[in-house]
């Protein structure tokens, strides 16, 4: 009796409670006849738009036999209703073995955190190419309450050679060491061919949708997926392929009424003309983690394309690039006025076949106002990083700001070389140069920050900068007239830096006493135009000085 | 009955206060020739029978009442936002292009014309479906309350009486499956 009570709950566990007011469909690609309800595996559709364009409910799910593929009859996919943040509409691959499909490796893995390829126990079968892989443990199938809920360690294999598997994508699972069993998934389920003139999926003004392992292809030049004026949009383990000429590959519109929101995760493409398109009319803000773009050599071509006429931000986290002429491109575009704000923040990305005056592209004849990318760790090197402005530069790969190994002594790892501009100004704000910032917690005593500076060539310079034209500052707890109304001060430094004179590490400082003890920020700034004729670069060290 | 009568292009609404305004809005069709202009195309049920069986297109049929009035809501708000914004490409073809071209410089006149067309169709379709789709969750709710279909749970599982669903013909019982 007790073996048969703990055995019903086992069974049971695996019933997983569906989000309430949720329905689950299937579609099968390789169904003939097309005349499925979709509630069930034996009754599916046999297109995502028997899904997409009728009304669904938030948290209506479809799921997607792998190993198939439709390529006639194909349209625009659109999509009718709206889920919500918390509760999006689902269209995903089988992670879950739905109809019978995956099967367990034959050969056992070693493998470790952080690498793309595993090793075998013996020359590897039954895993080739585009097939899908999670190692056993990392989560796990519910054939008959299937979700898209923990499915994200799941990976494409790239190659396979003898005992050496290779994924796009480093391993970040939960597992490691050897004796490694992999559940083997057949490939993503493909919509359409690349010669096909259509959008893969549109989306526009739908809210609330997560489209997860599908491989979309088509020629459309407004792209193979096109996000527009649609918020909380996610996409993950997808393939874009398109016909190397025309096509772009996530094209992300804003609206005039709307921005575009939208996440992207362990996502390739292959052959489309900028990889992520985020030209936006009026705003858009796009996170990607995970990201493989091969261009295929293809002349002309961008792995982000960030020229915009309004509002965008675009985060990218982990991207890889193969065969891609160009990196970034950013800029309000030939003949767009001043007015754009289009600003990228990119850590660990790797551009391979970029040209070395080609990672940053600047596009139109005019400064972008807040044009501006940020990059960290590029290319495979911890602590390679650059910031670079259209407000400041139109000259392709000259960044404003990037680290140097010339430092001010042993203990200081980089410091800063700063460009100097035509487009910097002591008019306004906008066009200083913020040098760095730092949140420094204080007490109340008083304390000197010193930052050390130093240019590059005395040539370099005809007259030195002023007092208000570089300094530095602390903004600071202040005056103090009842708990809860203490107000902050700004205190700048007064002196200026012999930059003609000596290539001499020298310092400004400034002294700052908080009448309460809290975070004070230290900041540089620069904005002397630059001269004519010269060069006006220099160094700083990265490490202030409090005493 | 003709192949006209049967097939009825909608192009407006009746009897949705709703979308009362859409008729003003929705232009003629376009003259660009379009890859896959989508269009809806519905024979609009005219009985309580023929409407019990023609939501199940949608799956309504399977749908709680309790989701199926959130849907409703949701989709109906939906509807109205979109007719809402986009007047613009009814009313201003030359403001939607405009803006296409000083987005896209090196777009032709063709492509910009294509891509507004393809805007347009897109806009009335969505217009089109999501009435069609009220209009089916209207009737669908209309038809329980009257009790011509009974679902045989509502949205926290709690059972129809097997007595009640015994005086309702298979055919307008719906077994909810959410």
């Amino acid at each position: 009796m007790t073996k048969y009570l703990i055995s019903l709950f086992a069974f049971l566990c695996f019933l997983l409670p569906q989000q309430v007011g949720a329905t689950n469909y299937f579609a099968d690609f390789g169904v003939v006849g097309c005349s499925g309800a979709g509630t069930a595996s034996t009754t599916s559709f046999c297109s995502l738009n028997d899904f997409t364009e009728v009304a669904r409910a938030s948290g209506d799910q479809l799921f997607v036999r792998r190993g198939t593929s439709t390529t006639t009859g194909m349209n625009s996919l659109t999509f009718l209703s709206d889920g919500s943040v918390a509760d999006p509409i689902v269209v995903s691959a089988d992670y879950d073995n739905i109809w019978g499909d995956f099967s367990t490796s034959s050969q056992t893995f070693t493998l470790a955190v952080g690498s793309s390829t595993m090793t075998a126990s013996a020359s590897i079968t039954g895993i080739a190419a585009g097939d899908w892989i999670y190692v056993a443990g990392d989560q796990f199938e519910t054939p008959l309450s299937p979700t898209v809920v923990d499915k994200i360690y799941s990976y494409e294999v790239k190659s396979v050679s003898g005992t050496e598997l290779t994924l796009y994508f480093p391993y970040n699972g939960k597992q490691t060491g050897a004796g490694n069993s992999l559940r083997v998934m057949p490939d993503n389920p493909i919509r359409g061919l690349i010669t096909d003139n259509f959008i893969g999926v549109q989306i526009a003004t739908d809210g609330g949708w997560m489209i997860k392992g599908l491989d979309l292809r088509g020629t459309n030049s407004s792209g193979v997926v096109t996000v527009q004026s649609s918020g909380a949009i996610d996409f993950s383990d997808m393939i874009l392929n398109g016909d190397d000429a025309s096509v772009m590959g996530f094209s992300f519109i804003g609206g005039a009424s709307f921005a575009t929101g939208a996440s992207i995760s362990k996502t390739r493409t292959f052959k489309v003309r900028d990889s992520i398109d985020i030209g936006s009319a009026n705003g858009a803000y796009v996170t990607v983690n995970d990201y493989f773009a091969d261009c295929n050599n293809t002349d002309s071509i961008n792995v982000i394309d960030s020229r915009s006429a309004g509002f965008s931000i675009l985060k990218v986290n982990n991207l890889t690039s193969v065969n891609c002429p160009l990196g970034f491109e950013i800029g309000p575009g030939v003949g767009s006025s001043i007015g754009t704000f289009s600003q990228i923040y990119s850590r660990n990305s790797k551009f391979g076949g970029v040209a070395s005056s080609s990672q940053v592209l600047f596009t139109g004849t005019s400064p972008g106002f807040k044009n501006e990318v940020y990059i960290e760790d590029v290319n495979g090197y911890i602590g390679e990083n650059f910031f670079t402005s259209g407000a400041f530069s139109t000259t392709s790969d000259k960044m404003t700001i990037q680290k140097t190994l010339n430092t001010r002594n042993a203990s200081t790892y980089s410091s800063l070389l700063v460009r100097s501009s035509p487009y910097f100004s002591n008019k306004n704000e906008h066009s200083m140069l913020k040098l760095f910032e730092y949140p420094i917690y204080t007490d109340t005593t008083s304390k000197t920050y010193s930052v050390f500076f130093s240019s590059t060539s005395t040539a370099g310079w005809t007259a030195d900068p002023t007092a208000s034209e570089m300094w530095i500052e602390c903004e600071y707890w202040a005056h103090p007239l009842a708990t809860g109304t203490t107000t902050r001060a700004v205190k700048r430094s007064t002196g200026v830096i012999d930059f003609n004179g000596s290539t001499a590490w020298q310092s400004l400082a400034v002294t700052c006493q908080p009448t309460a003890a809290g975070i004070l920020y230290l900041r540089g700034w620069y904005r002397k135009p630059q001269e004519s004729g010269k060069s006006n670069w220099f160094y700083v060290d990265v490490t202030p000085v409090v005493s | 009955m003709n192949l006209n009568t049967k097939l009825k292009i909608i192009s407006g609404v009746v009897g949705l206060a709703v979308v009362a305004g859409v008729l003003t809005f929705l232009p003629n069709d376009p003259t660009i020739t379009l890859t896959n202009p989508q269009k809806v195309e519905w024979i609009k049920p005219t009985t309580d029978a023929g409407w019990a069986e023609d939501v199940k297109a949608e799956n309504f049929d399977i749908k709680s009442t309790g989701v199926l009035q959130e849907m409703r809501a949701t989709h109906a708000n939906k509807l109205q936002r979109i007719i809402d914004n986009g007047k613009e490409i009814t009313e201003c073809p030359t403001c939607i292009k405009y803006d296409l071209q000083s987005a896209n410089p090196e777009w032709t006149q063709t492509d910009v014309d294509n891509e507004y067309a393809n805007q347009l169709s897109s806009y009335q379709w969505n217009v089109e479906k999501l009435t069609q789709s009220v209009e089916r969750m209207d009737n669908e709710l209309r038809l329980r309350a009257k009790g011509f279909v009974v679902p045989d749970k509502n949205m926290e599982g709690v059972k129809t009486k097997q007595t009640d669903l015994d005086k309702v013909e298979l055919q307008f019982k719906r077994i909810i499956n959410d």
